[in-house]
């Protein structure tokens, strides 16, 4: 595959992976084993070997400000309409116009 | 796919929003359904919608319902707001009721409402990957299956997204976040497998 030095560009790793559920990011990292988690050990083995080579980062986001929430369920008018305008551009933060004035 | 991009400004931003390609195929789309005078939402899917197999609601026309569909299909490539509402019509694609074909009119009524959105490509002053991940757990009342998704960011720009109705019924809700964070994995290591490749060799 390789798509990403097929179209020669230079990225900086690590990769940022954005998820909103801290138990599933402790997991990820922990490596003791869990019976409780024993079902999921094959996508646990493969995102923890992609953690120890440094390849990606996790990273917590509050669920109001995750991305991927559009594509899961239908949502209220104004948080798909403040996501849509984030993804657009992520670069993009909300801003709040009724904050008091210092 | 072809994705034609059309040059925004000088600044090196892409836009697909002005692709005129794209407008003139829901105009044919409107008209040929005759909503060129609808209403518009802003939204293309209700919160917590119960849209399922009615065997009680009327049927509608099984071939115009599935060429519909398609159509909309085809715009999602373009529009990914739109990915998750396409995601559950097409799931009733074998039996549509009437109840479904208001869910499609609804994104129709959507779609054109907001027209002149679409993906921004802008030159940025880093390349960082990012990779949201998610899960809804047990969403679909149909037969209880979760959704996943992931969407990804390439210097701040979205290039993959991806909503997807599990095959299996999941019983732990961390267990579907976990294979959200998994499916990410793999769409970020299927973008530089090389980079994985000489990482193991050391």
């Amino acid at each position: 595959m390789k798509i990403i030095l097929d179209l020669k560009i230079k990225y900086e790793a690590p990769m940022g992976l954005v998820c909103d559920n801290k138990s599933t990011i402790s997991i990820a990292h922990n490596p003791v084993q869990h019976d409780r988690t024993k079902h999921v050990e094959i996508d646990r083995h493969f995102t923890k070997e992609k953690l120890n080579n440094s390849l990606i980062a996790t990273e917590y986001i509050p669920s109001k400000l995750q991305l991927a929430d559009m594509f899961t369920k239908g949502l209220p008018t104004k948080q798909f309409i403040d996501l849509t305008c984030k993804l657009v551009n992520d670069r993009y933060t909300f801003t709040n116009l009724r904050g008091s004035v210092a | 796919m072809f994705l034609f991009l059309y040059k925004h400004n000088p600044m090196c931003s892409i836009y697909t929003r002005d692709l005129p390609y794209s407008f003139f195929y829901f105009n044919n789309l409107l008209k040929e359904t005759g909503k060129l005078g609808c209403k518009t939402t802003e939204v293309p899917i209700e919160q917590n919608h119960r849209i399922e197999n009615d065997e009680e609601n009327p049927k509608v026309e099984k071939t115009q319902y599935q060429r519909l569909v398609g159509k909309l299909i085809y715009l999602s490539h373009t529009r990914s707001d739109i990915a998750y509402a396409i995601s559950v019509v097409s799931q009733f694609m074998h039996d549509p009721r009437e109840r479904h074909l208001q869910a499609v009119n609804r994104i129709i009524q959507y779609l054109k409402a907001s027209s002149g959105k679409g993906l921004l490509f802008s030159r940025g002053i880093n390349l960082s990957m990012k990779i949201y991940t998610d899960a809804d757990y047990a969403r679909s009342i149909v037969d209880r299956r979760s959704t996943i998704s992931y969407c990804m960011f390439l210097g701040g720009n979205l290039v993959t997204w991806r909503s997807k109705k599990q095959n299996v019924v999941t019983r732990s809700s961390a267990k579907v976040e976990f294979r959200a964070m998994a499916q990410g994995v793999c769409e970020l290591t299927i973008m530089d497998e090389d980079h994985t490749r000489s990482q193991n060799k050391i």
